[in-house]
């Protein structure tokens, strides 16, 4: 049996995300079929939010989980969560499609998240604890977001699913640069206060990554 | 610099406002800053945060299938590649990915003189540029069999870009099997690496790419590049094996009287990582930003060397 054919070596379906990637570095086609169920409905949510295009966000998931199977080997469980490495390279993927001509060009195209057939349900993870804790921060954080004012969410978003610098949103948005880069900086101050009383308040210990600079 | 001039400008490293001077000057105190590294690693967290805005969605039920079904075998887990040896590299095609071919050479014993080379060209006919398209039989054994000819039939699910692609893989077969001789010349050669670009939405465009690890010197040429504004230029980048791009040059029109042949001779970036793509983006002609390519015209993506 090759490694590609074997089923789940922990056979245990709470199987924490960094021993499914090692399974996936092995070539474990299973482990990553089971890292897919567990992270592809957020994923494809960002993709979809950054590409608008239900076509486009999938060719992106499918991007995304080929890097996956070709690089878990990659992957230093002590440089962050498998979860943030996931979202970061979700996001790279989807803003690299979004700057192709033809994808920019269907940008404009209007997206009806709520009347979508795309929408679905949030997809589960196998340990119910942990869900429990993601779900309520990934609901902190949304509620922290949407209680900042207007022009720091657009600035913060823009940035974010957009892959644009400050720069580019001040000629998007015509705000002075310093206005923008005034927005982007407390907003992000204000998400790290709330969200580090959060964790501190749930015992959530806060992760972080270790990425260079660009 | 210092941690008070550094730590100001964390954020704007991260988001691309810094000049490819600034962000270099960051990431090295950074690198020998404990204090600036946990703040830089912050930052990063603080805006990974808000990926959570985004609603979980479960996408279609036959996603999962498709990708299994087309996954490369995995002979070994991945190896980076070196920076500086000549390697045989084949391509790892992703699913969509609108281009991609990469070859490489066996034995070389004298560097490639691409001045000499690229003077011949001109002097040919009108096909004259295809010697540089030294990737014949990798090009085609990638395109036309293997896997990666599969995920491209399997995802591109629109047949206008599937005619696309299929008018320039038969574009790109005809000027390699022409130049296949001129090409052998190269590829026998162990200190190259070497890709080609093509590209759906531009299906013109044949490009190559060669990189002599020996003299560390970038060749690039392409034909069929569409038009362009004036203030923008066509830009090579490269891609490191953490996702990173690094700027390779502006690739210029050869010449005056015949503005549709571009080229670029270059020495290749020095970088701490190697570099395991390369892309062809459409930039403003402004100096570069640091890791901020503009729209991409062509990538190649490739994995660990055959055999490995």
């Amino acid at each position: 049996m090759t490694a590609r054919d074997s089923e789940l070596s922990t056979n245990d379906e709470t199987a924490d995300d960094g021993a499914l990637m090692q399974q996936v570095a092995q070539g474990c086609e299973a482990a990553l079929a089971e890292l897919y169920d567990r992270h592809s409905g957020r994923l494809y949510g960002i993709c979809l939010k950054i590409l608008r295009r239900p076509a486009d966000a999938q060719a992106a998931l499918s991007d995304i989980f080929y890097e996956i199977w070709r690089r878990a080997d990659r992957f230093n469980p002590e440089r962050g969560q498998v979860r943030t490495y996931f979202t970061t390279l979700a996001r790279s993927r989807a803003i690299d499609r979004l700057r192709s001509d033809s994808t920019r060009t269907n940008h404009e195209r209007e997206y009806s998240r709520e009347s979508s057939e795309e929408k679905g349900q949030r997809s589960q993870t196998h340990d119910p604890v942990q869900a429990a804790i993601i779900d309520e921060t990934m609901q902190f954080v949304r509620e922290t977001l949407r209680g900042l004012p207007e022009d720091q969410q657009t600035c913060l978003e823009t940035a974010y699913f957009e892959g644009l610098t400050q720069q580019e949103i001040s000629a998007r948005l015509g705000l002075p640069l310093g206005t923008v880069k005034t927005h982007i900086r407390g907003g992000l101050e204000k998400l790290r206060q709330a969200v580090s009383a959060f964790e501190a308040g749930t015992h959530l210990e806060p992760k972080v990554t270790t990425n260079k600079p660009r | 610099m210092n941690c008070q001039e550094c730590q100001p400008l964390l954020i704007d490293s991260l988001l691309g406002d810094l000049s490819p001077e600034q962000a270099s000057e960051i990431a090295h105190h950074v690198e020998t800053c404990e204090a600036c590294a946990l703040e830089w690693q912050l930052v990063q967290r603080d805006f990974s945060q808000l990926a959570e805005t985004s609603e979980p969605v479960d996408p279609p039920t036959d996603l999962k299938a498709r990708l299994l079904s087309s996954l490369p075998v995995k002979s070994s887990p991945a190896k980076p590649l070196p920076a500086n040896e000549g390697l045989t590299i084949v391509a790892d095609v992703p699913p969509t990915a609108p281009v991609v071919a990469f070859g490489m050479s066996e034995a070389l014993d004298e560097p490639v003189d691409y001045n000499t080379l690229a003077s011949d060209a001109h002097r040919a006919d009108g096909a004259g540029w295809t010697k540089f398209a030294l990737l014949a039989a990798t090009l085609a054994g990638v395109l036309l069999g293997g896997w990666g000819a599969q995920a491209i039939r399997s995802t591109l699910a629109e047949a206008a870009a599937e005619r696309a692609v299929a008018q320039s893989r038969a574009q790109a077969a005809t000027t390699l099997a022409t130049t296949m001789q001129a090409s052998r010349r190269l590829t026998d050669q162990a200190t190259l690496r070497n890709a080609a670009f093509t590209s759906a939405e531009s299906p013109s465009l044949v490009a190559t790419l060669s990189w002599d690890v020996l003299s560390q010197q970038l060749h690039f040429h392409a034909v069929g590049l569409p038009a362009k504004p004036d203030d923008q230029t066509y830009r090579l980048w490269l891609i490191d094996d953490v996702g990173q791009w690094v700027e390779a040059g502006d690739i210029l029109a050869s010449s005056e009287d015949d503005p549709s042949v571009y080229r670029l001779l270059a020495p290749a970036p020095e970088h701490e990582h190697p570099f395991v793509a390369a892309a062809l983006a459409l930039d403003s002609a402004e100096s570069p930003d640091l890791d901020k390519h503009g729209r991409v015209i062509s990538q190649t993506q490739f994995g660990p060397a055959a055999g490995e």
